[in-house]
């Protein structure tokens, strides 16, 4: 009998309790993160259509006014001094929250560490952080922090990084600002 | 009908536990067979043996999951069909004469080989145990059911490559620990 064989033969005899959960089991789908990234897009396109749209019928509104009287009511909401002036106070109104939010975002998540490299850790991201719904192994690099003594293969940590993740596999972050153990 | 109801009319010698076992696992079992053969009719072969199996083994035997019983069934059966068929096809009937004589090694082998693979199913469970529920899953979906990688990525939503990586990752994670263990597979 050939290894391969004794192994297969050896996963037939699994326990029965096992075989019986993996059927029940439904896969959590995990999002791509460029899934996202397309997902944003579309909302950020529809944004932009219908603030066009409002535009565009600010305008026809206002020259509507001046060659009919009887929309004359709507007028002064969609007519083009006003509306333009009031969009024109959203966008930089906006505009002003954007540089509020301007300031680097930290994530955080908890993670297995499946191997030690030199200058980086791969890692699992534990089964109920959200971030395995990202990734499911992330190269961390470890060359800008200090690693929290006792972590070794199969320790569980916390990780905290700005910026973002990049597509690739395994998934790699930057920025990490601090790695500590998951108890801590 | 629930499985210990089933179980219950194998008990009963009563010949509806086929049909009722048939029309619960029936697709089941046969996705199994399919997998592991690729042939309609061989699976469909196997299928009914399994039922004949399960007439012949209850009594004695009282399984607490029905499915995974018969599903480990349905599994041996199919291998043993394919290793049966692959003996036939390859090296001249050579094959076909290593397993007649095969037949004449002493017992205490194939004991021993027995006991080897019981407790490397031991050591296996206790790995899967060990993972999370997702990894555990996607180990046992592909390796004992034989679900194929793309229809598994498919489910996961991810690439059938990112998949292959990930069970690759797991396999190197079953061999540590065998090896930590002390087993030569």
């Amino acid at each position: 009998m050939r290894p391969e064989e004794k192994l297969f033969d050896a996963v037939t005899g699994i326990d029965e309790e096992l075989v019986d959960s993996a059927q029940n089991y439904v896969f959590r789908k995990q999002t791509q993160p460029w899934q996202r990234v397309a997902s944003l897009a579309a909302c950020l396109l529809v944004m932009v259509s219908i603030g066009y749209g409002i535009l565009l019928m600010g305008g026809v509104g206002g020259s509507d006014s001046a060659s009919n009287s009887s929309t004359g009511d709507t007028a002064p909401e969609n007519g083009s001094a006003g509306g333009n002036a009031g969009i024109s106070g959203d966008i930089d109104d906006s505009a002003d929250a954007g540089d509020q939010e301007e300031a680097a975002e930290t994530v955080t998540f908890i993670a297995t560490v499946l191997e030690m490299g030199d200058g980086y850790l791969l890692v699992e991201p534990v089964e109920e952080d959200p971030m395995l719904a990202t990734a499911d192994w992330i190269q961390v690099p470890t060359g800008d922090v200090t690693l929290p003594d006792g972590v070794t293969e199969g320790t569980v940590v916390r990780i905290t990084f700005t910026g973002g993740v990049m597509e690739s596999y395994p998934a790699q972050i930057a920025d990490v600002v601090e790695i500590t153990l998951a108890g801590e | 009908m629930e499985d210990v109801k089933i179980v219950e009319l194998y008990w009963q010698r009563d010949e509806g536990a086929i049909r009722e076992t048939d029309s619960k696992y029936g697709a089941f079992c046969q996705r199994i067979a399919m997998n592991i053969l690729g042939s309609f009719e061989d699976c469909e072969e196997c299928v009914s043996d399994t039922y004949g199996r399960c007439w012949d083994t209850m009594p004695p035997q009282r399984p607490m999951s029905l499915r995974a019983y018969v599903g480990a069934i349905v599994r041996n059966l199919s291998i043993s069909r394919y290793r049966a068929q692959r003996a036939q096809k390859r090296y001249n009937g050579a094959e076909v004469l290593l397993s007649e004589l095969g037949d004449c090694v002493p017992a205490p082998d194939s004991v021993q080989r027995t006991a080897e693979v019981k407790e490397l199913s031991e050591l296996i469970s206790r790995w899967l145990y060990g993972l999370g529920e997702e990894s555990r899953t996607l180990f046992i979906r592909r390796y004992w059911n034989g679900d194929s990688v793309k229809s598994l990525a498919l489910e996961l939503g991810m690439r059938p490559n990112a998949l292959t990586k990930r069970l690759l990752r797991l396999r190197e994670s079953l061999r540590d620990y065998l090896e930590k263990e002390g087993v030569g597979v």
